[in-house]
């Protein structure tokens, strides 16, 4: 019987894709198993819906291309999230460059406009507060912040993704909190 | 030491506040999303595949066959047939200008010495060429200004030099 993506482990996974004759199979297990955490992954760091379906697109084929290279030296996960989390800093820089370029640029407001235009966003006024407030941390706080507290990410994990010490990522996540809350309060809205 | 602690209580001590929020973002998905994702990236996958397939020659005769095909585009051939009429033209140019430069050079020269020239150069013709170029005659061998006197003295100098061994063979 045909074990379900649920069941499926990641050395299951990778065997199958090995054969060439089994490649859709393992791929499409692959997809299955982890298309959803990319998503949301991708999806806090890029807000909209049409972006973060670009970058998830992307971040697929990627992995298709790259996956026979694959040497097993980290976890499967850690190393997709590393590949979405490129694609992701990639296609947010891109969009920083045409919006520097552009005379539209509304970066004072933070991302609710952006948010409250966004057919697939429907938060109530907090959560669009929250992520006005990480709208304004930078890149890597921001990502360290959205790792830590929505996806409760393993700090050794994040480490293996992001490539860097669990130290700084303590300190990072320590700086994002703080400065998280004081936006907040400034806001008097929570 | 507990590196990993639950982020509830790692919260609890940097941020009370924060950690009284519901940690849920709001945002949506269209219906039957990831459905449709992994079908969309499966068929972009092996689109992508099958091109690169198809790129790749099959073998060393379909290569040959290829280059055939490109070598007789009529743009090539055309550029091919215009560069050969360049070199022929210019084969043809050259060619007359040095046998005209020498033809010139020719001309400069007085009949005199192109006759002395000739006699004191004769052992050195080839005289299987000389023959295919036809017998000469005494006028050309033997320019005018040269009189009887200084021939006969010519033979017998020659006479003597060859010896009668070669005189027996001439004969």
């Amino acid at each position: 019987m045909q074990s379900t993506a649920k069941e499926i482990t990641d050395l299951e996974i990778l065997s199958l894709i090995k054969e060439t004759s089994s490649l859709d199979e393992g791929f499409r297990a692959l997809m299955q198993k982890y298309q959803e955490k990319l998503y949301w992954h991708i999806r806090r760091m890029v807000y909209e819906h049409d972006d973060a379906n670009d970058v998830i697109q992307n971040t697929f084929i990627k992995v298709f291309k790259s996956i026979k290279k694959f040497e097993g030296k980290s976890k499967l996960y850690t190393w997709l999230y590393r590949i979405a989390t490129n694609e992701a800093i990639t296609f947010i820089n891109k969009k920083k460059r045409k919006k520097t370029a552009s005379i539209d640029d509304d970066s004072d407001n933070g991302v609710s406009i952006q948010l409250e235009a966004d057919p697939y966003f429907d938060g109530d006024k907090v959560q669009l507060l929250l992520q006005n407030a990480l709208s304004k941390l930078p890149e890597k706080q921001r990502l360290v912040f959205n790792m830590r507290y929505y996806e409760e990410m393993p700090y050794r994990d994040m480490a293996e993704v992001l490539e860097t010490s669990v130290g700084a990522l303590k300190a990072s996540f320590h700086h994002a909190v703080k400065k998280v809350e004081s936006y907040l309060r400034e806001a008097d809205n929570y | 030491m507990d590196l990993e602690k639950n982020l509830k209580d790692e919260l609890n001590e940097l941020s009370p506040s924060l950690s009284r929020l519901d940690n849920k973002e709001g945002f949506q998905l269209p219906p039957r999303y990831f459905e449709k994702l992994t079908e969309h990236v499966m068929h972009q996958v092996n689109a992508d595949t099958e091109s690169s397939t198809e790129a790749q020659p099959a073998s060393w005769q379909q290569s040959l066959a290829n280059f055939w095909t490109t070598l007789w585009q009529p743009r090539l051939v055309l550029g091919m047939a215009t560069v050969a009429l360049l070199i022929l033209a210019g084969t043809f140019f050259f060619n007359n200008q040095t046998d005209n430069d020498s033809m010139l050079a020719l001309s400069d020269i007085s009949d005199e010495e192109l006759s002395e020239y000739l006699v004191d150069h004769l052992d050195g013709f080839d005289q299987e060429l000389v023959n295919i170029m036809g017998s000469p005659t005494e006028e050309t061998l033997i320019p005018s200004s040269i009189n009887d006197d200084v021939l006969n003295e010519y033979f017998e100098t020659v006479i003597d030099e060859s010896g009668t061994n070669v005189l027996n063979e001439l004969l």
